[in-house]
């Protein structure tokens, strides 16, 4: 693997870790307020 | 509460994107390294991320402690959720460490480095607390044994920043320090704009974990109180005490 593409593989994968906490915690705020609206019907 | 909470956090969300994308071109057009040459961009994503990780340990160490004063269980939210942040930007800083770490020192990881031996420690512990924070159902029993863990957890950051200059490391020492700095004006900038860019990641990463946190204490105070409501209490001389005080 060449230089480069090692610092891309560096970034890729931490930016790809901080997006799939990010998504993680969209997903989980919105599965909550959907069980929460649903017990407050 | 949440409608205001939610713009808020999509908008640092969105700040915290463009700052980084910002910091991403900076670090990408530094010189390449007379020794090191292009893997030594790798330090505006390395060191930033083990700079976080000992800010989100601190910060759980503090809401441990006034946790602890005022009993106040959004302090443990704080602690909780910076912990999880935390583990996730040591993960980063250690794997960014390795990939950085093959070509330039020829191994991945050596566990005979403090530097990197005691990271992977702090991670563990680390682990370890979010583990016991599961483990525990009962909230008040989880901030009480959490915050005793987070405040003496600690302790590893200064050791594990210190351990360059205490022990014999192959890890570097520090590029930054209250004299001056040893790096190129142009990778000086890169890098404290990607620890300022990292840092607002940390706060927007903050914001919507708390967030969650707070839904989800709504939805367990709900389970706790339909429980409640499904139990009968029991009545004196019903059928379910038959024979007691009957002689």
């Amino acid at each position: 693997m060449g230089e480069a593409a090692v610092v891309n593989v560096a970034y890729i994968v931490t930016f790809g870790l901080i997006l799939w906490y990010a998504t993680r915690m969209h997903l989980r705020h919105r599965r909550l307020t959907r069980e929460l609206d649903q017990t407050r019907d | 509460m949440t409608q205001s909470a939610q713009m808020r956090v999509k908008l640092l969300m969105a700040l915290a994107g463009l700052v980084s994308a910002l910091g991403i071109w900076l670090a990408y057009s530094t010189p390449p390294d007379a020794l090191q040459r292009t893997y030594a961009r790798i330090i505006n994503i390395h060191a930033p991320a083990m700079w976080v990780a000992f800010l989100a340990f601190g910060v759980t160490a503090l809401g441990s402690i006034v946790w602890r004063f005022t009993r106040n269980r959004r302090w443990d939210h704080l602690a909780g959720a910076s912990a999880e942040i935390g583990v996730l930007f040591t993960v980063i800083g250690l794997v960014t460490g390795m990939i950085w770490g093959k070509p330039v020192w020829g191994v991945y990881f050596d566990w005979a480095d403090p530097r990197m031996a005691s990271t992977a420690v702090l991670l563990l512990v680390y682990v370890g607390y979010l583990a016991l924070r599961r483990a525990t159902i009962d909230p008040e029993q989880r901030a009480s044994r959490s915050s005793i863990l987070g405040i003496v957890a600690v302790i590893q950051v200064p050791l594990v920043y210190f351990s360059v200059n205490l022990m014999r490391s192959l890890h570097q020492t520090q590029s930054i320090r209250p004299g001056g700095s040893t790096m190129h004006p142009t990778m000086l900038r890169a890098l404290l704009f990607n620890l300022g860019a990292f840092t607002l990641v940390y706060v927007a990463l903050m914001s919507a974990r708390m967030v969650v946190a707070r839904l989800e204490e709504a939805r367990a105070a709900r389970e706790v109180s339909a429980a409640g409501s499904a139990v009968i209490p029991p009545t004196l001389g019903g059928p379910s005490l038959g024979g007691i005080g009957d002689g």
